[in-house]
């Protein structure tokens, strides 16, 4: 299996590829910009995008979908049935899945956006804007950050620690590093005490 | 960019029971290993051999201290955990490269380009950095006391809680890096563009 990442200079929110070793089909997390860029990245390493996984439908990490639908004849799967007014498979929390022959675990986990969803394959969890280097997402309201901030202990912190975060923004990081060191909800910080 | 499932993979030691993970991609925990200095020297001499690029390999919690692998290309490859103190890199590339919780004090990093990176929790006091392209690369936690940025675009890269006391970032792009939370006592930011960074709770006392 083989993970690219794709960094558009627009929006700047990360996109993500899954795909064989040797081509063929392939997943595509967050279409936020379908690029000159990130097509020749499909295409020079032989793959056909078979599956889209988004994350949730803020137009940032999903735009590209327009794009994308046009030159590839993609399932789209989301936590809700339509992103961007396509239709969509919603995908559940706890569900695993099939996509482009990769198994996708789904979790749900509530703040962000009604439609947050995080999705692990392999040893990779990509979790959109609910947690990214040293930050969580933004909500609406502090209650919805509460929950939030909640669910990420119950649902992403019983992960190993090695599990890699691969973020909607920001550089990757870890399941271990996020506990030890996201101001918000980690265990400590670097700073000596005065 | 792409990473090679291997190296993600973590596999365990190949040692019939032991559910410890494999050290520095040698097939088998440091425990286990039947000879761990053997296996250290044989990466130092492949490390130091002619050889200019390397992809997906895994050198994690390897003491690679003082070695020098100036202008060297490495993709995709791990050295979580090492110990590079006093390790040269000048001009060398990183791509998506894992260089957390290493020790990497009194390194020279200088003219390098490191994208999409992961260092969290490593030291780089006084380390040097000179002159390089750092684009949005995790250094959250690190301990960078006396390290030098200077004349570097950091664009988007994080150093959420990091300890950077007495550090130089002179002439820098910071431009949408994060210093939440750090500690930036004797900070130098001369010539650079702190107004476009995040540096909200940094304790610059």
């Amino acid at each position: 299996m083989k993970i690219l990442s794709h960094f558009p200079a627009i929006g700047v929110s990360n996109t993500y590829l899954i795909g064989p070793d040797n081509g063929g089909d392939a997943v595509l997390v967050d279409p936020g910009q379908f690029d000159v860029e990130l097509l020749n990245l499909i295409e020079d390493n032989g793959f056909y995008i078979k599956a889209v996984l988004a994350t949730h439908d803020h137009g940032n990490h999903v735009q590209g979908l327009k794009t994308l639908l046009k030159i590839y004849n993609a399932d789209i799967f989301a936590g809700s049935d339509h992103v961007l007014g396509f239709p969509s498979t919603t995908v559940n929390d706890g569900e695993i899945f099939r996509a482009a022959g990769f198994d996708v675990e789904v979790q749900y986990v509530i703040g962000h956006s009604f439609d947050s969803r995080i999705y692990k394959v392999g040893t990779v969890l990509f979790t959109g804007d609910i947690i990214s280097a040293g930050r969580c997402g933004t909500t609406l309201t502090t209650h919805n950050r509460e929950f939030m901030l909640e669910a990420i202990k119950e649902k992403i912190f019983p992960y190993d620690d090695e599990i890699l975060i691969f973020p909607g923004h920001g550089p990757p990081t870890s399941v271990g590093i996020e506990k030890k060191w996201n101001p918000e909800i980690g265990s400590r910080t670097n700073r000596p005490e005065y | 960019m792409y990473i090679l499932g291997d190296v993600y993979e973590y596999p365990n030691c190949g040692y019939s029971g032991c559910s410890d993970k494999s050290w520095a991609g040698s097939g088998f925990c440091k425990k286990h290993h039947p000879s761990p200095e053997n296996h250290r020297r044989a990466v130092i001499e492949e490390l130091s051999s002619g050889k200019r690029s390397y992809e997906g390999r895994d050198w994690s919690h390897l003491d690679l201290s003082g070695i020098d692998l100036s202008g060297k290309d490495f993709h995709y490859c791990r050295f979580s955990g090492a110990v590079l103190k006093g390790a040269i890199f000048n001009g060398a590339a990183f791509l998506m490269c894992f260089l957390d919780d290493t020790d990497a004090s009194d390194c020279r990093f200088e003219h390098i380009r490191m994208m999409n990176g992961l260092a969290a929790g490593a030291d780089f006091s006084r380390s040097s950095f000179i002159g390089s392209d750092i684009i949005n690369t995790n250094f959250i936690g690190i301990s960078a006391i006396k390290a030098i940025f200077d004349e570097s675009d950091l664009f988007y890269s994080r150093f959420i809680g990091a300890n950077l006391q007495e550090s130089s970032f002179r002439d820098c792009n910071l431009k949408r890096v994060d210093f939440t939370e750090s500690l930036l006592r004797g900070v130098a930011f001369n010539d650079s563009n702190p107004e476009e960074a995040y540096i909200p709770r940094a304790d610059f006392s």
